[in-house]
């Protein structure tokens, strides 16, 4: 049976959609309250989750980070330095009062806080999936709209490319195009669309056969309605429902195939922080700590899982 | 029980009890029945890509492979600290030089065999010095003999090597490439070597310590013991494996476990790592490399030395080391690492000072503008760094550069590029600034880096050309008198400390680990398996 | 008639795999010509200069772009795929070297997916809690990154626990007391395992769902009142309507199968198509890169083919469309 008119359940999945662009765009606000810089590396690399280290300002200029800080009566300090006791006159010190900072996820191998470089990397990762998404569900629904209205050769034809177009593991095609070019972020989004229109273009074409048949279809040609406008004026509002469904199942699975990109070197290049870029960064290298490698894989699944439900929730409940 | 969770348990049972019995009683070592058979585990980062020396390029895993299956003329020793290395006998017994030192009377020794059983003779000598030079093979190396103006065979045992000019070099030179079998690869034509090397593989013979026994590509290679191997009682090992691991962190794990015994060249923080595991050694040795930052001299602001004089005072070394390299590395001076003969030992590092950092740009014209960058003309000062994709060290030490010359107003745009599109970019000169690293060999002819001519014949990417370093340049080529020659290097290191074609960032320690299993592992900076053939057990 | 329908079908399919074959050969051709500078010859210098010569013969990049490609076509059919500039060897050999092990993860990896999704969704059958709670599991292990999985089930089980090898597809060389079948598979156990869990949410739910829908059926209602015993019920009846769906869905997994094994094959130092691509991609070693877009994309069809007739087997109402 096919559902003619828009349901309900689209509209809960707008406030949802929104949120998570703001939260997306704002985070690296958010990392601005975290420690941020390389002030110190020697003294603040692979520290754990909830480190708390004190940024002592010296009066050359450079930053020191310590475990602890003892005030001296004579107004210098005595720090526990890089596991090193040292003791710091009144004249070594800037004006600056020490200011504790903690570093809530952890450093990594140069002490940048991973929180900070997990909310960058989220913005851009996500940033990336989602526009790649919605590349891919406009080439693929407008594709589709066109093969189901057009029938015969065309329709014949389109198919037989997406299927073949299916049959190409996605990895593999997209290491072959991003070693001709070092792909920076647009380059990227077209890519991530461009292996993963195939299904949208299906489901949207099958959908569309079926209101070809259906009567007000009939109807509109009878009354002279030129192909583009049925298209878009009528059989639109009836698929937003399943686009929308589509939209965000492909942003959960492009989130995946971003973060499997940037994990193998193969997309956005560092220093700019990714999710797959940071679990790499990790674990690839011999010696590494679990926290470098836990969280960001987290944040991944986290973010897939959310766009997931988000898309359980709203239009068509045959993909929840 | 109903008949659904009896249904599910089947296969689940099956599969939990194949998955058990394929676990087992835990991986057997890699050594299985290892105590019987004395062998050992390398791990490599790379396949080698053949066994001629000649046609399969340069990576360090083929030489390595290659250098235990055939011999050299000489063996160099790593004494290199105190004068130029001095070269101990392997194939060639012994040797003399004429009066003008342009001919070298060399023996062979006696009683050495292919595998195959034909003795080396000075023929198998002189052959491999006219393949190493045809045009057709296009060895890689070739001219490094082009001052070898002939090799006349005596007997069957005795050679006569003519030079064509005295020079520092001419054993190095004529030591460089190892002497091939010419009765079983004279067999194939010049022309098709190039394209042929499974054919060598399949016709291997060879006269080194170790035999090829097996090769599975992309896996493993496996050396067995020569037993007509001309040194009595050497190789003490049997067999050695050769795995290919390309993940870092898998080759760590293994030898962190035990079920390894050698790796080759590890980070600093992996150092760190295995120093903690209980059965593992790590050796650290001074390498002979420096780490630079090369300036595009012909670029604004770089065609300034004060300019690159003020960048390298804006640069933290030491920082950079204590943060990379957990001590295991210097600052860097000059282009001749301190463990070198030559190297000058009165150039003090400079400084890291952002003050007079900015005090000097500012005399060069680019002052400080409201937001604090160094600026002329309204154009703040900013370039783009690039760094080979594939190190990582250099890649940690781009990000913290940034950061450094951040401080000072300065904007860096780091930039990874795979190897070969980062040779691109510099010889082509289209870069502003690029990470690099030299490893020197026993020359210490600088000319590759600072001499004008190298701008399109060598790798003087940057541009620097100073008509006083190309005449000491050249004088220390020709020069065969140490003190002399020594004297006109640190001159020369005077220069390029003053002007600063690079910043020299560093000199890195190189580490090796093994496991306790090992015993007699001495890896220095002319190859982490050197004397391979003298490993052995400590069980023993 | 049946007959004639099925070798219809089959004709069908194989044109259709043909298609596909000509389309990745045309993307690996691209990948080529859009490689920057000239792709006979790398960056490398130490490339043995033959090597280049033999390449631009082979490409004919002196000649237009529409010759290119016939050429690229003809030497693909004969089987010449050129020189690689990474191995120093003919990329034939490369490639025939690195199917097997992929192979032996891919069927292995599919093997564990679909007998893990089958066992659970029959399992689920049991009752509405236990459903609900696979439910929410595979979805979550759905949503993990591919290489987090394979990088826990590394640590985990490899290096902490060491109840499995870590790199290699097999250890013959050094390992001798294995039959040389249980080896490669105890290799290839790990992350066959990683890639299994990994993907097995989707078969779980499509299977599920089908025999949910085929336990509440009208003709299952009718057995039972007959007083069919549910076992039978669920394997001759339930299952064997499910069954088609799963086989359906293993064609269209075949693609990200094997770019699981690409993200796995990296991760556990394994030979195989996926790390030759890996290295490739490092090394821009483009007559690899073009091949083995086109060698995996080969396997893909070839499989998907195969999985297509075990579907027109097991569902014979397919062949009359």
């Amino acid at each position: 049976m096919v559902e003619l008119a828009p349901t309900r359940h689209d509209r809960s999945a707008t406030p949802w959609v929104i949120a998570l662009s703001v939260a997306t765009l704002l985070a690296p606000l958010l990392a601005r309250q975290t420690p941020g810089g390389i002030a110190d590396p020697a003294a603040s690399r692979h520290r754990p989750p909830a480190t708390v280290l004190t940024a002592i300002e010296l009066a050359d200029g450079t930053t020191l980070l310590a475990d602890h800080v003892t005030p001296l009566p004579d107004g210098g300090v005595e720090v526990l330095h890089a596991g090193v006791q040292r003791r710091l006159g009144k004249e070594a010190l800037a004006p600056e009062t020490p200011k504790p900072q903690m570093y809530l996820l952890g450093t990594d191998r140069l002490g940048r806080d991973l929180l900070a470089r997990l909310l960058h990397g989220w913005r851009n990762s996500l940033g990336i999936a989602g526009l790649a998404a919605l590349a891919c569900l406009l080439a693929g629904a407008l594709i589709g709209l066109v093969a189901a209205y057009s029938g015969g050769m065309i329709d014949r034809w389109t198919m037989r490319l997406v299927d073949v177009s299916m049959a190409l593991p996605k990895l593999f095609v997209l290491l072959a195009i991003a070693a001709t070019q070092d792909p920076g972020p647009l380059l990227l989004v077209l890519l991530l669309a461009a292996v993963s229109w195939m299904s949208v273009a299906r489901l949207v074409r099958a959908r569309a056969l079926a209101l070809r048949g259906a009567e007000f279809t009939e109807a509109a040609r009878a009354s002279g309605c030129s192909a583009g406008r049925i298209l878009f004026h009528h059989y639109l509002p009836h698929l937003r429902p399943l686009l929308v469904t589509l939209g965000l199942l492909q942003f959960s699975s492009l989130i995946l195939l971003e973060a499997a990109l940037s994990f193998l070197g193969a997309g956005l290049a560092p220093p700019t922080p990714s999710l797959g870029g940071l679990v790499a960064d990790a674990a690839l290298r011999g010696s590494t700590s679990w926290w470098m490698v836990l969280f960001p894989g987290l944040a991944i699944a986290l973010a897939s899982l959310t766009v997931r439900w988000i898309a359980s929730r709203s239009g068509d409940s045959a993909f929840s | 029980m109903t008949f659904q969770t009896r249904t599910a348990l089947g296969p689940l049972l099956a599969t939990v009890g194949i998955a058990s019995l394929l676990a087992g009683c835990g991986t057997p070592t890699a050594l299985d029945g290892a105590h019987e058979v004395r062998s050992a585990t390398i791990l490599l980062a790379s396949e080698p890509t053949g066994v001629n020396p000649l046609i399969s390029g340069g990576n360090r895993a083929t030489q390595d492979l290659i250098d235990r299956l055939f011999l050299h003329l000489f063996e160099e020793q790593p004494d290199f600290a105190e004068h130029p290395p001095t070269f101990a006998p392997r194939l060639a017994r012994e040797w003399t030089w004429s009066s003008d030192h342009l001919t070298l009377n060399l023996t062979l020794r006696q009683g050495v065999l292919w595998s195959d059983g034909v003795e080396v003779t000075a023929e198998d000598v002189r052959w491999t010095w006219q393949v190493q030079r045809d045009k057709r093979v296009a060895w890689r190396y070739a001219e490094l003999k082009e001052h070898i103006v002939d090799i006349r065979v005596l007997g069957s045992h005795r050679l006569e090597v003519e030079f064509d000019q005295r020079s520092p070099n001419q054993l190095a030179d004529l030591n460089e490439g190892n002497i091939l079998p010419r009765h079983a690869w004279g067999r194939l034509p010049l022309a098709e070597w190039p394209s042929n090397a499974d054919w060598f593989r399949r016709h291997l013979v060879t006269n080194g310590p170790f035999k090829l026994e097996s090769w599975e590509s992309q896996q493993e290679l496996v050396l067995t013991a020569n037993p007509d191997y001309y040194e009595p009682g050497l190789p003490i090992l049997r067999r050695v494996a050769l795995r290919i691991v390309p993940l870092r962190r898998n080759r760590i794990e293994e030898l962190a476990a035990r079920r390894a015994d050698f790796i080759p060249q590890v980070t600093p923080d992996e150092a760190q790592r295995l120093e903690g595991a209980s059965g593992v050694i790590v050796q650290h040795f001074w390498h002979r490399q420096y780490d630079y930052l090369a300036w595009n001299t012909h670029r604004v602001p770089f065609t300034s030395s004060v300019v690159r004089r003020a960048l390298t005072q804006a640069i933290d070394r030491q920082g950079l080391v204590d943060a990379l390299w957990y001590g295991r590395a210097r600052v860097g001076t000059t282009a001749i690492p301190a463990n070198v003969w030559a190297h000058h030992p009165r150039l003090e590092p400079w400084r890291y000072d952002p003050a007079a950092a900015r005090a000097d740009l500012a005399s060069a014209g680019w002052a400080l503008d409201s937001d604090g960058r160094p600026t002329t003309g309204g154009k703040p000062l900013s370039f783009e760094l690039l760094v080979n994709a594939g190190n990582p060290i250099h890649l940690d030490a781009a990000v913290l550069i940034r950061d450094h010359l951040a401080r000072i107003g300065i904007l860096v745009t780091v930039r990874q590029l795979d190897f070969h599109a980062l040779v691109d970019r510099l010889d082509s000169g289209d870069f502003e600034a690029a990470v690099g690293s030299w490893g020197i060999d026993t020359s210490l002819d600088l000319g590759y880096a600072f001499h004008s001519t190298s701008l399109t014949e060598g790798y003087n990417s940057g541009g620097y050309a100073e008509p006083r370093v190309d005449q000491l340049i050249e004088a220390a080529r020709g020069e065969t008198n140490i003190e002399l020659r020594r004297q006109t290097l640190y001159e020369l290191q005077e220069l390029l400390h003053r002007d600063q074609p690079y910043t020299f960032l560093w000199e890195p320690q190189r580490s090796d680990a093994h496991s306790t299993r090992l015993e007699n592992v001495r890896p220095n900076p002319l190859s982490s398996l050197f004397r391979l053939r003298q490993w052995r057990l400590a069980a023993d | 008639m049946a007959a004639r329908g099925r070798l219809r079908r089959i004709g069908q399919r194989g044109l259709g795999a043909g298609v596909a074959l000509w389309l990745a050969a045309t993307l690996g051709f691209l990948c080529l010509r859009l490689a920057p500078g000239d792709p006979a010859r790398p960056g490398d210098p130490t490339v043995p200069a033959a090597h280049s010569a033999a390449l631009e013969r082979l490409y004919g990049l002196d000649r237009t772009l529409a010759a290119q490609y016939r050429a690229w076509m003809g030497s693909l059919l004969r089987g010449d795929l050129g020189w690689s500039f990474h191995y120093r060897r003919p990329v034939s050999q490369v490639i025939a070297a690195a199917v097997p092990p992929t192979l032996v993860l891919a069927a292995l990896a599919l093997t564990l997916q679909y007998g893990a999704a089958l066992t659970l969704a029959v399992a689920a059958c049991r009752g509405r809690r236990l459903r609900r709670s696979f439910d929410l599991a595979t979805t979550v292990l759905y949503a993990m990154p591919t290489f987090w999985l394979g990088l826990l089930a590394l640590r985990w089980f490899g290096h902490s626990l060491g109840w499995f090898p870590t790199f290699g597809a097999s250890s013959l060389a050094t390992s001798t007391w294995w039959p040389w079948w249980a080896d490669w598979l105890r290799h290839a156990s790990l992350p066959a395992a990683a890639l299994a869990l990994a993907n097995l949410g989707l078969v779980y739910r499509l299977t599920s769902t089908a025999l949910t829908e085929a336990l509440e059926a009208p003709y299952t209602l009718a057995a039972r009142a007959r007083g069919l015993s549910e076992r039978r019920l669920l394997w001759r009846h339930a299952l064997r309507n499910a069954a088609p769906t799963a086989v359906h869905r293993l064609g269209l997994d075949l693609p990200g199968v094997l770019s699981g094994t690409l993200i796995l094959e990296v991760l556990f130092s394994r030979p195989g198509l996926g790390r030759v691509a890996h290295q490739a991609f490092l090394a821009r070693d483009f007559p690899v890169l073009a091949t083995v877009t086109t060698a995996a994309g080969a396997l893909v069809i070839l499989g998907s083919l195969l999985s297509d007739l075990a579907h027109s087997a097991l569902d014979p109402r397919v062949d009359h469309g």
